[in-house]
């Protein structure tokens, strides 16, 4: 929290928040679950070094709705959000 | 194009067109009010033309292995058979054509009777599509599932092709031509693939409503108002026809119209949600410059 405004801190309300206006949020939602319960990894415990292969296994299902080049292009996004939290 | 303009353009028309029709109508009478409706119908195949280019559009923005691919192709083929159907229609409503009547030519028969089935052909594609939708939802292994007020929904959709049924003496005339005793077999055709139609929106709006927003929700739930539209037209005319005749073919006019814009709206919000993930593979270069200037 800065400034008492709330903040996105955790990084898979990032990732929601980042999917939520192309999916809508009980997608995002329901999406990050399915994967994080595949990878059995805790939702809460997601962190940058993941995003990357949570992106890759995203694709299939993102490419239902976006097509494969949205869904390429929507994982790779997803991974430079790891990325940016690094350089941070 | 922004499917904002769109839909405000559309709001207004829905405004209007019933005022011009009722003050047309007080002022010339039921031919006034017919030749309204004649109208209505130019400018909605106008606005198919338009959706079927913009379904076009959107349809090359798939891969061909992509799921979306093969669902607007059916939408695009579903929009080139219903234009064949419209151009037929529009040569018998504007007298290019004379219609069919009973012992007239087997070529006369072929034009007016049989080719009217290309609605119907159109249909069960809009319906394929409908079809490719859910399976691609059930694909994705998350929880879209109907609640017990869809079945409901369902059960009140197929008592409508049941009551057409029963009052079907009022659909064997009336539409915007004169039409032929063959006439009534079609019409309850339609309302029989009207109710498909309505079944699989309810089905689908269930699984858009489950999504909780968002972008690709706003594609289909107007794909669905566009299903409920088509669907409500056949039902208006069933119940409107024999009683006030001008009025039920306007109506199932004014109904057709919706349909066509929300599919046009629909194929534009597909193109949006490209345009925002993949700039560069909108794939309508010229469009999307004027579109962000």
């Amino acid at each position: 929290m800065r400034g008492g405004k709330p903040q996105v801190e955790k990084m898979h309300e990032q990732i929601v928040q980042y999917l939520t206006p192309m999916l809508g949020e009980a997608t995002a939602n329901n999406l990050l679950k399915h994967y994080c319960a595949r990878m059995r990894m805790p939702i809460e415990e997601i962190g940058p070094s993941h995003l990357s292969d949570l992106a890759n296994a995203m694709k299939p299902m993102l490419a239902v709705w976006l097509g494969s080049a949205g869904a390429a292009r929507l994982a790779q996004e997803l991974a430079e959000l790891g990325q940016g939290a690094n350089k941070k | 194009m922004k499917p904002k303009t769109t839909i405000l353009v559309l709001v207004s028309s829905l405004l209007i067109a019933p005022a011009i029709f009722a003050v047309v109508m007080m002022v010339k009478g039921a031919e006034g009010g017919s030749a309204v409706s004649k109208v209505l119908f130019g400018l909605t195949v106008v606005v198919e033309i338009v959706a079927l280019v913009q379904a076009a559009a959107v349809r090359k923005l798939f891969s061909p292995s992509d799921r979306g691919h093969l669902t607007w192709t059916l939408i695009v083929a579903f929009f080139v058979v219903r234009l064949a159907g419209e151009l037929r229609l529009i040569t018998l409503t504007f007298g290019f054509i004379p219609t069919y009547v009973d012992g007239g030519s087997s070529a006369s028969f072929f034009y007016v009777v049989v080719l009217r089935y290309l609605y119907t052909i159109g249909d069960l594609l809009f319906i394929a599509a409908l079809v490719t939708t859910v399976r691609a939802y059930k694909s994705t292994g998350l929880k879209f599932e109907l609640m017990g007020r869809d079945y409901g929904y369902i059960a009140f959709l197929w008592a409508i092709p049941v009551a057409t049924y029963y009052y079907r003496s009022n659909l064997s005339l009336g539409g915007i031509i004169t039409t032929d005793n063959y006439i009534l077999t079609y019409r309850l055709v339609a309302v029989f693939v009207g109710a498909i139609i309505g079944t699989f929106c309810v089905v689908v709006r269930r699984y858009v409503l489950q999504m909780g927003g968002g972008a690709v929700a706003k594609v289909w739930n107007t794909v669905v108002v566009a299903g409920i539209a088509r669907a409500a037209s056949f039902l208006v005319l069933a119940l409107l026809l024999k009683n006030w005749r001008s009025e039920a073919q306007f109506a199932e006019q004014y109904l057709l119209w919706i349909f066509s814009w929300c599919w046009l709206v629909a194929a534009l919000y597909q193109r949006e949600v490209f345009r925002y993930i993949v700039p560069s593979h909108a794939g309508v270069g010229d469009s999307v410059t004027l579109d962000r200037a």
